[in-house]
């Protein structure tokens, strides 16, 4: 459970820390719309080795990266499923009679994988390099001209960066209390599933007890350091365009020009 | 002059049960008050009360004269800190100086000043050198010291600490009974402190007691701590240096109570060299 690393982010002392969120968050928008290009395989090569510069440039092991990807596991065998079961298409590998295994289903898995896999590194390649609070400035920032239309953006962005901000506290609460439990014999490993799920909502129970107790506190704590939603609030840390800013931005445009070329031209 | 005044405050949570019931009290500019009680006695009701967190129904609370209510809240704040007992749950920063920070932002500090203040205030908390440090990677006794210096930032004249000390580790503890200690000493001021510990409450100005949400005992530490017969059976501890002294009472030796250890031994060579 402590290895889980999504959203947490990883004080390092790199060029791409340094960047402005704003540009971070941009060329995170940029480089998840050519993931969604169809650029087939070539364009997914392009964004991965791109990703894979931008992840040494940051200092940030692939071994982190890696492990960011194991919570997905689970949903790519879901798409595995409904892929076997709606891809009809391409050799046909397996015939159990019930049920058929065509090679287009377990190419379409892959594939969504692949992009999946990409999708993830972006997004956690944002998060392990920028602070929170930095987060939520930029997304304020980034989100700012939907203010006029009624969005709460400062608000959305205080959630988020607030959720940021105690996943790892929320993640050793969870340790602490299956810890607690495995000491008055709950099994979270072994025995049949209905005794896995009550295993399950032994931890579930207290933990959620205890987010509420903890989001009643922040609460208290912010408010009474000030807080009102809505108000207006000055900001310590003043964002400010640099030079590496505009070639990253730069830089994930001309990444998705190359996939728009390989997607519709070539 | 009195600081804070509290009138008739009765409050209880929606299911009847009164927590705070007819409490009146004064708190003196510059004094070192404790609230001692036990468990659901009502001191952090109390305290949320007199920082704004809760809505007062019956009673009155009025800090720098001006009446506690909705229009006086936000202006009431600046002069009225509060820190509570878990400091994981209030640090909202990523590091120490984005902590420090959020009070300043939200009370509209020009980002020019930001760091003097935080520089100031880092200071002295002795967090200095932990200003880029994550909460991860502080202690208990740490995240404490910044929190207090989140609060000390927003320049009040108060300081409540809800129990404060009662989740750190005896290391953690003791540093932050120095800050606030120093706080009073230095800084002149005003303490309020809602603590379980006798020891502390022995060593302030001002202790008041409350039992089932009524005050039971208010007046100068020496006085309350004193009244043996109504702390006993109210099931509250006696400071040691006390229970010292009523064992000897107990065996017809006269012993002048003391606040400290250091005082206790004195008295009781003092003892000696007159036998």
């Amino acid at each position: 459970m402590n290895k889980i690393v999504f959203g947490k982010y990883l004080p390092l002392n790199s060029p791409i820390h340094h960047l402005d969120p704003r540009a971070k968050i941009l060329a995170m928008l940029v480089m998840l719309v050519a993931v969604f290009m169809p650029a087939g395989w070539y364009g997914y090569i392009v964004i991965a080795i791109i990703l894979s510069i931008v992840t040494m440039i940051a200092k940030i092991k692939f071994s982190y990266i890696y492990r960011s990807f194991k919570p997905m596991m689970m949903m790519v065998i879901f798409l595995l499923i409904i892929n076997i079961l709606s891809f009809k298409e391409g050799v046909l590998l397996l015939d159990l009679g019930f049920l058929t295994v065509y090679s287009n289903a377990l190419f379409q898995t892959f594939y969504i994988a692949v992009r999946l896999i990409l999708m993830i590194m972006i997004t956690t390649l944002l998060t392990f390099t920028t602070k929170p609070l930095d987060l939520t400035l930029g997304i304020e920032y980034v989100l700012g001209p939907f203010t006029r239309f009624g969005l709460p953006t400062h608000e959305i962005a205080m959630i988020i960066s607030i959720a940021l901000r105690f996943i790892p506290t929320i993640i050793e609460e969870t340790m602490r209390i299956m810890n607690s439990q495995k000491s008055r014999g709950v099994d979270f490993e072994e025995g049949k599933l209905k005794e896995k799920v009550m295993a399950i909502v032994s931890l579930i129970v207290p933990l959620f007890s205890v987010a509420f107790q903890r989001a009643d506190e922040l609460a208290n704590a912010m408010e009474a350091r000030g807080y009102v939603p809505g108000e207006e609030r000055t900001r310590y840390k003043q964002l400010k365009y640099t030079k590496n800013d505009f070639i990253l931005l730069a830089g994930s445009f001309l990444v998705l020009a190359m996939v728009i070329v390989l997607a519709f031209v070539i | 002059m009195d600081i804070i005044s509290v009138k008739d405050l009765s409050f209880s949570y929606g299911d009847g049960i009164k927590v705070l019931d007819g409490v009146s009290l004064t708190i003196e500019e510059g004094s070192y008050t404790t609230i001692i009680g036990h468990n659901g006695s009502g001191k952090s009701t109390l305290a949320k009360l007199m920082a704004g967190l809760l809505m007062i129904k019956e009673g009155e609370i009025r800090i720098f004269d001006l009446k506690l209510d909705l229009n006086n809240i936000n202006k009431i704040r600046q002069s009225l800190g509060i820190v509570f007992q878990n400091p994981d749950n209030q640090f909202i920063g990523s590091t120490v100086r984005d902590d420090i920070a959020f009070g300043l932002e939200n009370h509209r500090v020009d980002p020019g000043k930001m760091d003097e203040i935080i520089d100031r205030f880092a200071h002295i908390v002795h967090m200095e050198e932990f200003l880029d440090k994550e909460p991860n990677n502080l202690s208990g006794g740490q995240k404490q010291r910044v929190a207090i210096a989140g609060v000390l930032a927003m320049g009040p004249k108060v300081i409540i600490f809800d129990e404060a000390t009662s989740m750190l580790d005896p290391q953690g503890k003791e540093e932050i009974k120095q800050v606030i200690y120093d706080l009073h000493k230095n800084e002149k001021m005003t303490i309020i402190s809602i603590t379980h510990d006798i020891e502390e409450a022995l060593n302030s100005d001002h202790v008041i007691v409350l039992e089932k949400g009524k005050k039971v005992l208010d007046g100068d530490a020496f006085s309350v701590l004193s009244n043996f017969k109504m702390l006993k059976a109210i099931g509250l501890d006696i400071p040691f240096t006390f229970k010292v002294s009523e064992a000897f009472k107990n065996k017809g030796i006269d012993i002048k109570k003391c606040k400290d250890l250091e005082g206790l031994v004195e008295a009781i060579c003092q003892l000696n060299l007159k036998n």
